[in-house]
């Protein structure tokens, strides 16, 4: 019953996906990749939230409170999750318009045609896929829980190749479209899920409960001042690291104007009220251990544990698709960074080939890794973001209208991704700063040295009426 | 244009007050021994900024699509 209720969801997934992706075939490879400039705010809404309720979220947030025992985890989760929403609504109008500029559909894109170079197109991209790596990673470890729940006879590593599969007929049909429109039922059903989880969580709390909360979940540790450090700092840092993640810039160029971007941004937060949801779910693990078999699957074992098989298998139904939607829509920011950015000179109409050739090695070198991989979610999810970050001078020189030669650009990141890469790697005690910021600060160093940035003629004039009132002049 | 700049003014203030919401009282309430039923203050405390974050950009985006309409 559980398997079959799995399978149903799955199905209807994949249906949706291709019956979205019907006459669309020979499209633009830019509305392929990006869907450029088609989305609505509803469209735009559901594809941009994606991260909030990933695989991330859904189990790596129980699962790192509940494998923890401490409120740490939860508190930069959600922190740096609310707060990419204000950086997002001054952000990704001036991204959009700068996509708009430079006819850009991924963030190398944009900073090649900013900065007038195909050395820094390339190189940001080198490093946008490099760090995309552990995202692929991540999701099938999250993937190996869910089929770990399901317990089936047969090997991960074959399940995972049949996700992979799956993942790929998301993405192959429609592009960006028919993530976007898998992600409306894959966001339904988590939602749904989430609440019966923990509707049932609340019920049978006084089964069976070992202790009191009080006793199994902790607040501030023996070291109160360094944890605070390090959940202040990780917020900033993956806050603004957030809104310049690849997928979410091939959101931003799907929308159709700024007006849209706000007013989608707007519900954003609202949508994390199932966050709570998620922390009761891991306080209930915590109080009754014998539920718990291992940190990241707390959200899959109270499911099995505490709901009925068909329901069971819908809420492992609903969380694989999380993990599939969101994996086609990196792996359609990757094929774009690829295509565009990395190999040098491809038509336009070898770009879609060549893009679900990269979509295949990616999948399988996911799932080959994730097979291998037996780092936490949540540890992987950090890694992304102290090297993402390093891009963000280049970004907030675009949005503001200046530019240094691509030399000291690309000197100033490759310095950044050094530092904060070997701060994070090494283990160097920092008082609980994220390595992100040492390399950030060493980014910035490198790239203000001797000269200082100059005003872009174009964007200076702009950005002198306030970005709001060029963008109100755009929409009009 | 004075009208504009304090506008954008101000929409950029709704902007930085989910900022000030989570992460100035974050060190008192980390701290805290206080729990609402057995959850820590810091916790509940981020939970509540979820629908006033939704607040304040409300706040913020209106102003500017209303010049958008004009």
């Amino acid at each position: 019953m559980m398997l079959s209720a799995f399978l149903a969801v799955l199905v209807l997934a994949l249906a949706l996906s291709l019956l979205s992706g019907r006459g669309e075939a020979g499209q633009d490879p830019k509305h392929f990749f990006a869907a450029r400039g088609q989305f609505g705010a509803v469209l735009f809404f559901l594809l941009s939230v994606g991260e909030t309720y990933s695989i991330g979220s859904v189990l790596g947030f129980p699962g790192g409170i509940a494998a923890s025992g401490s409120i740490d985890v939860a508190l930069w989760f959600v922190g740096y999750i609310l707060l990419a929403f204000p950086v997002g609504t001054i952000l990704y109008p001036r991204l959009w318009q700068l996509g708009q500029r430079f006819g850009a559909i991924t963030l190398p894109d944009l900073l090649g045609g900013y900065f007038d170079s195909r050395l820094v197109s390339c190189v940001s991209g080198c490093v946008l896929v490099v760090l995309m790596l552990p995202l692929g990673t991540m999701q099938f470890i999250g993937l190996g829980a869910v089929f770990s729940a399901l317990a089936l006879p047969v090997s991960t590593v074959i399940l995972s190749s049949l996700a992979a599969l799956l993942a790929f007929l998301f993405v192959a049909s429609a592009g960006l479209r028919g993530a976007a429109l898998t992600a409306a039922l894959k966001d339904l059903l988590i939602l749904i899920a989430i609440f019966c989880v923990a509707l049932g969580a609340v019920f049978h709390w006084s089964d069976g409960a070992k202790m009191p909360l009080t006793a199994v979940l902790h607040g501030a540790g023996g070291r109160p001042v360094s944890s605070c450090t390090m959940i202040i700092t990780t917020i900033l840092t993956q806050a603004v690291g957030f809104c310049i993640a690849p997928q979410t810039a091939a959101a931003v160029f799907s929308a159709r104007s700024p007006a849209t971007i706000r007013r989608a941004q707007i519900w954003m937060p609202l949508y994390m009220v199932l966050f709570p949801l998620l922390a009761v779910v891991a306080f209930y693990g915590l109080t009754h251990p014998s539920v718990m078999t291992h940190p990241d699957r707390v959200f899959l074992s109270v499911a099995t544990a505490l709901l009925p098989p068909w329901m069971a298998g819908l809420v492992a139904g609903a969380v694989a698709l999380t993990a599939l939607v969101w994996l086609g829509a990196v792996c359609l920011s990757l094929a774009a960074i690829v295509t565009r950015s990395i190999v040098p000179h491809v038509p336009a109409a070898a770009q879609k080939r060549m893009g679900l050739g990269i979509i295949i090695a990616y999948l399988a070198l996911s799932v080959v890794t994730a097979a291998a991989q037996t780092t936490l979610i949540v540890t992987l999810n950090r890694l992304f973001y102290v090297g993402l970050v390093q891009l963000l001078p280049a970004v907030l020189l675009c949005v503001c209208g200046y530019r240094v030669t691509p030399s000291r650009l690309l000197a100033g990141l490759a310095a950044g991704l050094v530092a904060g890469a070997g701060l994070f790697l090494s283990g160097v005690p920092m008082g609980g700063v994220s390595p992100a910021l040492p390399g950030l600060a060493v980014n910035l160093l490198v790239l203000l040295q001797g000269r200082r940035p100059v005003r872009d003629s174009v964007s200076g004039a702009n950005t002198r009426e306030g970005d709001l009132c060029h963008a109100s002049s755009e929409e009009r | 244009m004075s009208v504009s700049c304090s506008g954008i003014r101000l929409r950029h203030g709704f902007l930085a007050l989910p900022f000030c919401l989570v992460l100035l009282p974050l060190p008192f309430l980390y701290g805290a021994s206080l729990r609402v039923m057995g959850v820590p203050l810091a916790l509940v405390w981020l939970f509540a900024c979820l629908p006033l974050t939704t607040l304040c950009l409300a706040l913020a985006v209106r102003p500017g699509e209303r010049e958008t309409d004009r």
